[in-house]
């Protein structure tokens, strides 16, 4: 076997590790704050890896994937505080999370139908037309969403395990199992004869429906897949935030994941996750030093599609692909 | 009463009709959606408003703001989007980061509070009707609306820029194929567009004020008129009298709700009949 | 070109995201030394539909510690503002900024009231005394009461409900239509004054509610002209909202045949100007007036007047004030030790000061208690006033006629 081969699989295999492991003793090193905002780094790249299998596996852009995010997060928020599911114990949880996958799954199903037959500008005013639309049902349907105000007080599951979800350093490890999973699974998918199926659809439909694909059905497979783990990031920010308003089905909620995958990296796996992180911590710091953050963050938008289209994952790979190695 | 409402609707589909055209045409011509479409129908306002101030004089304001959208919008198109054709999503960023740009910018000059331009002296004051008063710069507003509605139907229907223009809307390669420059039409187009938001946003304001945050309620109005539209100007009108009429009797009947019941509508288009109701999107 | 260009932007962010990392930086070390800043967390909304509100509160406050030369018991006074935008969402993610990075002793501000709510379970889990100057929410001190939270503003009913034996009594007002923008501050006014109000033998012969965000209120307005036998309409239409109601009202003849009356949101003093005449005559409820006739007013009003570059205070910015006054007696109180937790609420429990709105003191929810003010607006040397005609005496959250 050439020993290039197997030193770049090793190679991987270390690569991997390493950011794993780098995850996983990261919290005593962090404040609490560090903790949570890791938190919701994690989180947010779940949302960013879903929405790559649309954008950068399947080419379609979808800019209403709020709409995922949002009926995960709504589901717990509504079973927890109307009808106090969710903390009593592991059964409990499990059926909220149950509960939330299948709205997430079931949206999937029927929003697919409608979208996966659409192309280019259609596809996108769709997903958005139907992500707006839960957008105004959430904001008038009081008597559940509590409209504009939001669903407050959501507390953490109670898993029966001997550390509170109550902790921020618990429910970062809580989050990272779920983070790990969608990332290998998601991985898997997208190395899988499906996932290249889909990056063949995404080079010419018209291609592979000659070469005799139903390209329909893998389009629809595909959105139903991006939109359950969508949910799943949703309902990991319900019980992470505590409070779920419309602001988690809006169209800023659809348009910076589509940011971040951007500036990630659509092309390679992990560069939205990457893309997920520096935006994150770019907001937060925008924000707290001035009250024109929009501004900046507008203009990086505008700078970042206009000039480094790739990403930055894309980047760093060349560089190490300029170096010899094939990762 | 009822036929004072139904002023009501109609002064307030055409001023949704002179904002949603706007849409229509960029997305049909350019293929993209100009999410800042919002924001220069308030960019617009606020610069009417500040020439209000300076000058006195309405009508000058109205037409420096649409004149200002037009600069900063063909800005924009031809430094920016113009090295974006065809990539979609580069396209929906770049104006999302635009957005965000505007709102910064708008917040920074004009604050965070409600302005409200003053309507002009001939303007003020109302009409009594069957014991109802009706404000008398709302009937300008039908008025103008439905001018510049007439007026776009024969611009369109019949000038060459216009027959031009919906060459391009209707099959571009076609129209490429017999000769039509389709950069002349994308400019005329767009700015046209521009024109009309930049007015709207001024008409708009001693209407419905100007504040950060409007931007993205105007900007979702006209996403829906569209949508339910189709991408058509004829669905953009038709659009907008559906969803201003429903807006307007969705809040006597329903008040609160009535947010809701335009993208109800346009939940049941899209099930029903997702090219729009006279479009091909 | 574009590769630089590619790499700059890609820099920039990295650059960015290092420098944000110390946000996530390692645990504080040991205890602070007396000469260490008090740290006050402000989160206000700066921008967004409520930032008339929000700037009101930063000048109000940052009033009150101008007053002390920023420094009190020896120590000096560091106050972090953070904007919430009037979004609970950004609020929650604000508030653990303020706690968890900036490690405030004290917080205080809030504007709305959903952000009161979203962030309150935080804040009293994490032991942070909370003085809240703006967020009329009735919750945040009964129901959801504690020991670590303040208000020095008002509650919901407790501003409004004052007026309504007033406008019975005294306006000859007995029936009225209630409208009110649809949120939980909105609908738990309405729910105050339709009690108050029957009480004293008045009728609320509607109630309208208007869309969060709306401003084109012509089908209410026709709506509301077609309704008969009603004396006055009692108006809560907050900031965006607020001015173009009254100016609608007036464009749809309304002002002929009924009378204004309402809560102060939609008649505050840098609203009269774009409303114009239709508001003149309006009367309305309201814990302060700049016009207050009192030394100690006049003192507030002149160095408030001085940091807003000139415009005049109103009820949040005297609130914001008072709440800035409480922590300061509370700090002196405790001798500059506000580590001591403990010693601290107990300080800002019973710290007493003078408000310029007059007599002002905590009820045992730790919600203010005080007179409130029945305002006209009135016109005087060419400007659009809002005048005291009456004061109703120590109106506590639960005060009814």
């Amino acid at each position: 076997m050439d020993l290039r081969i197997i030193q770049e699989s090793w190679l991987k295999i270390l690569v991997y590790s390493l950011f794993g492991g780098i995850l996983i003793v990261l919290p005593p090193f962090l404040s609490a704050y560090g903790v949570s905002l890791m938190t919701e780094i994690l989180i947010t790249g779940i949302l960013v890896l879903s929405l790559n299998i649309l954008v950068g596996y399947t080419g379609l852009t979808s800019i209403g994937h709020a709409a995922f995010f949002g009926v995960g997060a709504y589901v717990v928020a509504i079973l927890s505080t109307r009808f106090t599911l969710g903390m009593n114990g592991l059964v409990s949880f499990l059926l909220t999370f149950g509960l939330a996958i299948i709205a997430a799954l079931l949206l999937g199903i029927v929003f697919g139908l409608l979208v996966a037959r659409l192309r280019d500008l259609s596809f996108i005013m769709v997903t958005l037309a139907l992500a707006q639309t839960l957008w105004g049902i959430a904001l008038s349907w009081r008597s559940i969403t509590n409209g504009e105000d939001g669903l407050a007080g959501i507390a953490r599951p109670d898993l029966g395990l001997p550390w509170s979800l109550g902790d921020p350093t618990s429910f970062y490890y809580f989050t990272l199992v779920f983070f790990l999973l969608s990332y290998f699974l998601l991985r898997y998918f997208a190395g899988s004869p499906f996932g290249h199926a889909l990056i063949g659809i995404r080079e010419s439909e018209t291609r592979m429906k000659a070469l005799g694909y139903h390209t329909w059905t893998y389009k629809y497979i595909a959105y139903v897949i991006a939109g359950v783990f969508g949910g799943l990031a949703g309902i990991l920010y319900a019980y992470f935030n505590g409070y779920v308003n419309i602001a988690a089905i809006g169209m800023g909620k659809s348009f910076e994941p589509l940011f971040m995958v951007i500036l990630g990296g659509r092309s390679i796996f992990s560069g939205p996750v990457i893309g997920a992180a520096v935006t994150l911590l770019a907001v937060r710091l925008l924000s707290s030093w001035t009250e024109y953050w929009q501004f900046f963050l507008g203009a990086i938008f505008i700078l970042t599609v206009m000039y480094s289209r790739e990403g930055i994952a894309h980047y760093v790979m060349q560089w190490i692909r300029g170096k010899g190695w094939k990762l | 009463m009822w036929f004072i409402q139904f002023l009501n609707g109609l002064s307030y589909s055409l001023l949704l009709f002179l904002v949603s055209v706007g849409l229509a045409l960029s997305m049909g011509v350019m293929r993209i959606v100009n999410l800042a479409h919002g924001s220069y129908f308030l960019l617009g306002g606020y610069v009417g408003y500040s020439i209000a101030r300076l000058t006195g004089n309405f009508f000058v304001a109205a037409l420096g703001g649409a004149t200002s959208t037009l600069i900063f919008g063909l800005f924009m198109e031809h430094y920016f989007l113009r090295h974006l054709y065809a990539k979609h999503l580069e396209q929906l960023l770049c104006t999302f980061g635009f957005v965000y740009v505007i709102m910064a910018l708008t917040k920074f000059v004009w604050g965070g509070n409600v302005l409200v331009i003053q309507k002009p002296a001939i303007l003020l004051g109302s009409v009594d009707m069957f014991g109802f008063s009706f404000p008398i710069y709302r009937v300008a507003i039908i008025a103008v609306g439905l001018i510049i509605a007439i007026c776009l139907w024969w611009l369109l229907g019949k000038t060459r820029i216009g027959i031009a223009i919906r060459a391009v809307v209707e099959d571009d390669k076609m129209a490429a194929a017999i000769g039509i420059n389709a950069r002349t039409t994308v400019i005329a187009s767009f700015g046209l567009g521009l024109l009309l938001a930049g007015l709207a946003g001024v008409l708009g304001g001693p209407i419905l004020g100007l504040y950060p945050g409007l931007d993205l309620e105007i900007l979702m109005l006209a996403i829906v008129i569209v949508v339910v539209g189709g991408g058509t100007l004829e669905g953009a009108f038709l659009g907008s009298l559906l969803i201003g009429f429903a807006s307007i009797f969705g809040m006597i009947f329903l008040g609160e709700r009535s947010l809701f019941v335009a993208f109800g509508i346009m939940a049941i288009v899209l099930l029903l009949r997702p090219q729009g109701l006279l479009g091909r999107l | 070109m574009r590769r630089r260009v590619s790499m700059m932007v890609i820099s920039i962010c990295l650059v960015l995201a290092a420098a944000a990392l110390p946000f996530g930086g390692c645990a504080k070390p040991g205890p602070t030394a007396p000469a260490e800043p008090i740290k006050i967390g402000l989160m206000t909304a700066l921008t967004g539909s409520f930032s008339s509100f929000g700037i009101q509160l930063k000048l109000g406050t940052q009033t009150a510690f101008d007053e002390v030369g920023w420094q009190v018991a020896n120590r000096p006074i560091q106050l972090i503002i953070e904007d919430d935008q009037a979004n609970p969402d950004v609020a929650v993610q604000k508030v653990k900024k303020l706690v968890e990075s900036d490690r405030v002793h004290i917080l205080t501000g809030v504007c709305h009231g959903g952000v009161a709510l979203a962030i309150r379970d935080y804040v009293v889990d994490q032991k942070i005394p909370f003085v809240f100057s703006m967020a009329a929410v009735r919750d945040l001190t009964k129901a959801k009461a504690s020991e670590y939270i303040f208000r020095t503003s008002w509650t919901d009913t407790q501003s409004e409900v004052p007026l309504m034996p007033y406008a019975y009594e005294k306006l000859g007002i007995h029936t009225i239509v209630a409208v009110s923008i649809d949120y939980v501050t909105g609908r738990e006014k309405v729910a105050g004054i339709k009690a108050a109000f029957e009480k004293v033998g008045g009728k609320v012969l509607e109630e309208v509610y208007t869309p969060f965000g709306a401003t084109d209120f012509s089908p209410y307005l026709t709506k509301i002209k077609g309704m008969k036998g009603i004396d006055a309409a009692w108006v809560f239409e907050p900031g965006s909202a607020g001015i173009q109601f009254v100016r609608q009202w007036g464009e749809y003849g309304l002002g002929k045949e009924m009378k204004l009356i309402g809560s102060t949101a939609s008649f505050g003093q840098s609203f009269l100007e774009q409303e114009g005449d239709v508001a003149l005559g309006a009367v309305i409820s309201d814990t302060y007036t700049h016009t207050i006739d009192s030394s100690e007013n006049r003192k507030f009003v002149e160095a408030y007047e001085k940091i807003s570059g000139g415009a005049v205070p109103e009820s949040p910015s005297e609130a914001a004030y008072d709440a800035g006054k409480l922590i300061i007696e509370a700090i002196k109180a405790c001798k500059g030790n506000v580590e001591d937790v403990p010693k601290l609420l107990e300080a800002l429990k019973t710290a007493k000061i003078k408000a310029p709105r007059g007599p002002f003191r905590l009820d045992e929810y730790q919600n203010v208690v005080c007179d409130m003010l029945i305002l006209k607006v009135e016109r005087v040397q060419g400007e659009l006033v809002r005048n005291v005609i009456a004061r109703i005496p120590d109106v506590g959250q639960d005060w009814m006629p």
